[in-house]
């Protein structure tokens, strides 16, 4: 820990997690959602809704914050020379496991920044989340030192990693530019939101941070349970933690209790499930929903199609039911989470190397 | 990358559809045939639609709200039943019910209408729709989950008043917000 | 491998076996069931219940439809294992011979509760309870909690005696009562009704009268409905079981009987069961004390 302390990365992790965890909070603050300051599969099921994948009124936003997660990623990487073309690692087993992605985490209603969110605004229900969340890393761990492995990710030609940046410029562009045929929620959860200049900002801000520092949630937990402290991401995730629960302390957001809590159902199996399922096919996919947008923008195909498919997903969880409410989890949500964890254990099986 | 007079072209190509796209774009005036599909006549359609729909429920259920603030309340539960017949599924019917059976002080049925309401249409519990009634539920959530519970407490085996119990949390954490 | 298949081999034999009808042991478990309007109505509402409970315990029921005046002499005479009735029939068995209450029935608008309505046509000139005054009514059979008891004491604690004040009561005969007495004022043969607020919800509901027809000038406080008791010369345990049984039927609940599948909860016209203290049964006591009506009837 002592020689990290002079590593200008470690600091650069440490301002990553700080800043996720207290823009989280004052996104929040500023308009949007309660408790869902920063949530991207919440985010994704908006702008799917904004882009007409689902029809469900409430739920149709283009999210800036994931534009500028995407394009601070970019800038950022192309400033550092980091931007690099790569990809052809399994790419259609990656947008399928975008689907999956929002799929567990619309049962659990949270990515794994909102379930830390969540808990660190006092919301009990987000427990067994996180025990599921750990839980999937952990197998998905023991499934990399058995051989499965989706294959070396390779430098490509022709820049297709440019593809999934330049579509969220045009994102940008639709944001800004409003066109009829991008839809806008007039009420609902995605009328709630903070102004889109503060949204923009904070998102190219954390996108910038985060590839630098390449935080990510999961992968903290992951690099917690195989290094301990010796891990400059187990910090970082301790900053979040620290950073979230303080500035929810301070603006009076923190509610203790497992009732009443905003965005949160009851059903705690589904919950462990869900995250489970999000831990799981995180770490196989290297990253969290999140660190899947920071990874599209430093020109990451896979990680692209990763976010192609978690947009899918958005629209799919909508308008199929999946996504869960404050009521509770719907019969096709609870399928969906057994598929997706049936999918997982295919791709266990399929791509497992046995020779070593 | 320009290596040959085929990469040439397909430059120039590409310049030349970027303008004319910047052209079109720039060029292209209110297109009457798509009028339906523009921004402002989608806002204008929410816009109406609510309109409607208010206009619905004043049409069909201000008798029935009539009764309620006159304090008949028994008469106005028995209007609603006629409207089930002719409204089977309308959430309001479900929102008034619980309504009149809060002021008739049956908490736990009050709060099951009130969270099937609160289901079917989630404008009840949005600031800002013009249908929102978070009075009234605030008030069932505060005044009648503490009352549901303490008789959950006294009989824990009961399925059906843990189910008004879940209920109540329900509504309490519509209320509180969240993303649906 | 031979392990496995004698396991999965009995385990298939468990599976096909548990399919099949098993036979019902025991004697049959009495259920005495409260006339409302007719035996035929009775039992057409309450065979499949019946038929399910058989299932469920397996041991046979015997479904027994009584006359309401009947009841408490025939579950003295230890004809009835289980009883359903009204609530003011649990109160009177409760007091007289300490009925076990196991569930109470959950139909309409109040759920497991119900309770009386005083009822004028929409154009009569009577405003209020003391309008009443010299006026003819009509109430329901003198054992309905919400069809005479609960109005009868709205009346008095109103500071009006129907005995002295009204002009002529009367209780109709014959089957249907409540919906008589509710078509009573409805044809303007008497000036009010008591109306239980579950028959007004159902009859509007069905289209039979209007909500527009009538005023309600009184309705009582509301008081638990249907309730099934048990004698304390039952097993604990079978209550208990019994107890179980109904509280888990859903709408969805089906039994088969002749070839015909049905709907239990659907046939018996409930929404459901629910489970009642004692103490809840309190306001039917002090009604039943202040109209002087059994179980605390004074001569």
């Amino acid at each position: 820990m002592s020689s990290s302390l002079h590593d200008r990365h470690f600091w650069v992790v440490i301002a990553a997690g700080i800043g996720l965890g207290v823009l989280g909070v004052l996104l929040a603050v500023w308009g949007n959602p309660l408790n869902s300051g920063i949530c991207v599969s919440c985010f994704i099921e908006n702008s799917s809704g904004a882009l007409g994948l689902h029809d469900n009124e409430r739920m149709q936003y283009l999210r800036p914050e994931l534009i500028g997660f995407v394009l601070g990623s970019v800038l950022c990487a192309s400033v550092f020379r980091e931007f690099r073309s790569r990809g052809g690692s399994a790419p259609l087993a990656r947008l399928v496991s975008g689907v999956f992605l929002i799929v567990g985490s619309a049962v659990f209603i949270g990515c794994p920044i909102k379930l830390f969110l969540r808990l660190t605004a006092g919301d009990l229900t987000a427990v067994v989340g996180v025990f599921g969340l750990v839980a999937g890393v952990w197998i998905g761990l023991q499934g990399l030192a058995r051989g499965i492995d989706l294959g070396r990710t390779e430098d490509e030609r022709g820049a297709t990693g440019l593809l999934v940046p330049a579509g969220f410029v045009l994102l940008l562009v639709f944001l800004l530019a409003r066109p009829a045929f991008i839809i806008f929620s007039e009420r609902g959860s995605a009328a709630q939101h903070a102004p889109l200049l503060i949204s923009l900002t904070v998102g190219l801000l954390l996108g910038a941070l985060a590839q630098r520092s390449r935080f990510c949630i999961t992968g903290s937990v992951r690099d917690s349970l195989l290094m301990g402290s010796r891990s400059p991401l187990f910090w970082g995730f301790f900053a979040f933690l620290i950073g979230a629960f303080g500035t929810n302390l301070l603006m009076g957001r923190f509610t203790f209790g497992l009732y009443g809590q905003p965005g949160a159902h009851l059903e705690h199996l589904w919950s462990f499930f869900g995250m489970l399922l999000v831990g799981w096919l995180s770490v196989l996919i290297g990253g969290c929903p999140f660190r899947q947008l920071i990874k599209a923008g430093e020109g990451d195909a896979d990680a692209g199609l990763a976010v192609v498919g978690m947009l899918l997903g958005g629209g799919l969880v909508q308008s199929w039911g999946i996504a869960a409410t404050a009521a509770g989890v719907s019969l096709s949500g609870k399928v969906s989470v057994l598929v997706g964890l049936a999918f997982v254990l295919v791709l266990s099986l399929l791509f497992r190397d046995r020779t070593a | 990358m320009l290596r040959d007079r085929f990469d040439q072209i397909m430059m120039a190509s590409l310049v030349v559809v970027l303008l004319f796209t910047v052209v079109v774009l720039v060029g292209a005036g209110p297109d009457e045939s798509n009028h339906v599909n523009s921004a402002i006549s989608r806002h204008l359609e929410r816009e109406r639609i609510y309109q409607a729909r208010v206009a619905f429920i004043d049409r069909h259920f201000s008798p029935v709200i009539a009764l309620r603030d006159s304090g008949a309340l028994p008469e106005a539960l028995l209007k609603l039943e006629e409207l089930h017949r002719t409204l089977p599924g309308e959430a309001h019917i479900d929102l008034l019910s619980g309504d009149i059976l809060l002021r008739m002080g049956q908490f736990d049925r009050a709060l099951t209408k009130l969270a099937a309401a609160v289901r079917r249409n989630a404008d009840y519990v949005d600031t800002a729709s013009p249908l929102s009634q978070r009075p009234l539920i605030e008030s069932a959530v505060s005044e009648g989950l503490p009352l549901v519970r303490d008789r959950l407490r006294s009989q824990p085996d009961s399925r059906s008043m843990a189910m008004v119990v879940k209920d109540g949390y329900y509504l309490q954490s519509r209320l509180a917000g969240g993303c649906e | 491998m031979k392990y496995l298949i004698l396991i999965l081999t009995f385990f298939l034999t468990g599976v096909v076996l548990s399919g099949c009808d098993q036979p019902l042991e025991g004697p049959p478990i009495r259920i005495g069931y409260m006339n409302c309007n007719s035996v035929e109505e009775t039992m057409e509402r309450f065979r499949p219940l019946t038929v399910y409970l058989e299932q469920q315990l397996g041991r046979p029921c015997e479904a027994i439809p009584v006359d309401t005046q009947d009841l408490e002499s025939r579950f003295a005479a230890g004809e009835f294992d289980f009883v359903h009735g009204n609530s003011l029939l649990y109160v009177i068995l409760k007091e007289n011979h300490d009925l076990q209450l196991v569930a109470t029935e959950k139909r309409g608008q109040f759920g497991s509760r119900t309770a009386g309505a005083i009822i004028v046509r929409r154009d009569s000139p009577i405003q209020s309870l003391k309008d009443l005054k010299g006026k003819r009514m009509i109430f329901g059979p003198q054992l309905a909690p919400s069809g005479f008891l609960a109005q009868y004491d709205l009346m008095l604690q109103a500071g009006f005696d129907p005995d002295r004040e009204l002009d002529y009561y009367a209780l109709p005969r014959g089957t249907f009562k409540h919906e008589k007495v509710i078509y009573a004022v409805y044809f303007g043969d008497y000036d009010a009704a008591a109306a239980p607020a579950l028959d007004l919800e159902i009859m509007t509901r069905e289209g039979k009268i209007s909500a527009d027809d009538f005023r309600v000038l009184a309705q009582s406080e509301t008081i638990p409905y249907c309730t099934f008791g048990a004698s304390k010369n039952v097993d604990s345990k079978l209550t208990e079981k019994f107890r179980k049984v109904l509280l888990d039927l859903t709408p969805e609940t089906t039994v088969e009987i002749d070839g015909q599948r049905l709907k239990v909860l659907d046939a018996a016209w409930i929404d459901g069961f629910e489970t009642l203290l004692d103490k809840d049964y309190d306001l039917i006591r002090v009604m039943a004390k202040r109209v002087n009506m059994p179980p605390y009837q004074e001569f």
